[in-house]
């Protein structure tokens, strides 16, 4: 028992990136075991371990924890990523919302068909670009400090940041028109435990390809 | 601070209840019910800045104290509640101390971190000194933007690697810079490089003993886990 947390997922962002990015920004060593087979996955949740028989599991201060959310929330509550009172943590689960559902697209992307994913890549650069970093860029300059709640780094700022990065990924002018995002990701990119995770040789996994898709479905035996 | 034990007139370190005498001896009686610790008040922002320093002597010694940080909306109205108008303070049972560094070195000398000798005292003071010397030089309070940022940006480019060669030089093979064991100028020395590689990151580029020492610093059990357990701000 080493006391670190244990993640358990597939090789690769999916779900679990997110929860990877908020333990790394809270200076959090974790420990990751790979789901590589159906057997892997079908023996943990014939031993029990999947509340809903999905992953990812993050198993924490004793507890084996299911529903990305309700993880998240856990870390950033426990290391001081959750704001402070009620209206802050409103806030940060706003803003939280916001870049879960931008971010969701993206994820589900290599998994639908050559087709749909054609269609719908520039239809989400322009909802990134329409909706959701005006949104962003709004509320960076109404609360005027260099995070989006209270005057340190949240769970908010850590997800807003993983957002900017996935979607610079497909287009790399995205925040062109965005001044205070600009430097948002400048300044958050900088901090100690974040750019320790954006080094090579950090526990932040690749984009996907279609080794990793294949690897997905053939687990889940979906399609 | 006198042992608390009856007719025992010897000094008690900060933290424990008895002089070291009795409780190597046990001579004396432990406790009495009207027993108080010192009670330690920090005020500064929620940044970690020129506070940063007394937080960390806090966590290296354990000692609990209060880690109080004004809200820019307040700080209008607390300014002038204060002796000299600036933070950090460091109330101790009520006596108020200002200047980062002096309340650094109090806490420091109490906790045997300060230099083993009057000698080494001074060496440590000397090199916080010019570690402060630098840091002062940034104009933190610039209002133009593009006035602070020039100078940031020259003093980071031009200024900043002459200091880092001659810590390293200073440094040497040595595992800490003053003496034997870790001292304050250690503590000052990983507190403000961490600011320094937020705003130029290469400065890590050269240089090889000091960034393995203040990765040193950063592993001691009280500081890794101050660390990780302190606000993330910017500053």
């Amino acid at each position: 028992m080493s006391g670190k947390p244990k993640l358990t997922y597939f090789n690769g962002r999916g779900r679990m990136e997110s929860i990877r990015w908020l333990l790394a920004a809270a200076g959090v060593e974790f420990e990751e075991d790979f789901l590589e087979t159906r057997e892997q996955y079908l023996k943990l949740i014939q031993d029990g371990h999947l509340l809903f028989d999905q992953v990812p599991l993050v198993e924490i201060d004793g507890m084996k924890m299911v529903q990305t959310k309700a993880i998240l929330s856990y870390i950033a509550g426990k290391h001081n990523l959750y704001g402070k009172g009620l209206k802050e943590r409103a806030f940060i689960d706003t803003y939280v919302e916001g870049t879960t559902d931008l971010m969701q697209m993206i994820l589900t992307l290599p998994f639908s068909p050559p087709e749909a994913k054609k269609k719908n890549l520039p239809l989400i650069i322009e909802k990134a670009k329409n909706r959701y970093f005006p949104a962003y860029e709004k509320a960076l300059k109404q609360h005027g400090q260099g995070f989006l709640v209270g005057n340190q780094l949240s769970w908010a700022d850590v997800h807003l940041l993983e957002a900017i990065l996935m979607v610079e990924e497909k287009e790399s002018t995205v925040l062109s028109e965005f001044p205070l995002l600009q430097g948002f990701k400048t300044r958050i990119s900088n901090m100690a435990t974040i750019k320790k995770f954006l080094q090579p040789g950090s526990q932040r996994k690749p984009q996907p390809d279609d080794k990793y898709v294949a690897t997905v479905m053939k687990i889940l035996k979906e399609g | 601070m006198k042992c608390f034990a009856e007719n025992c007139l010897r000094e008690r370190a900060l933290g424990q209840r008895n002089c070291s005498f009795s409780l190597k001896t046990g001579l004396h009686i432990p406790e009495t019910e009207s027993f108080t610790m010192s009670h330690y008040k920090l005020t500064y922002f929620n940044l970690r800045g020129r506070g940063e320093i007394i937080r960390y002597l806090f966590a290296y010694s354990g000692i609990k104290y209060e880690d109080y940080r004004i809200e820019w909306a307040d700080w209008s109205s607390i300014k002038p509640t204060i002796p000299f108008g600036k933070v950090p303070i460091l109330e101790i049972d009520g006596v108020i101390i200002h200047q980062s560094l002096a309340i650094a070195r109090y806490l420091a000398k109490e906790n045997g971190v300060a230099g083993k000798t009057p000698l080494e005292q001074a060496l440590v003071d000397a090199i916080v000194d010019t570690i402060d010397d630098f840091m002062s030089m940034l104009p933190w309070a610039e209002k133009d933007h593009d006035v602070k940022q020039r100078v940031f940006d020259d003093l980071l480019t031009n200024t900043a690697p002459g200091l880092l060669q001659d810590l390293e030089k200073f440094l040497g093979n040595k595992n800490w810079l003053v003496g034997e064991s870790v001292t304050w100028a250690d503590f000052y020395w990983d507190v403000c490089s961490t600011t320094l590689l937020s705003l130029k990151s290469d400065l890590e580029d050269s240089n090889p003993n000091i960034w393995v020492l203040k990765r040193r610093v950063q592993a001691l059990p009280a500081i890794a886990a101050w660390i990780q357990q302190r606000p993330k701000t910017i500053l």
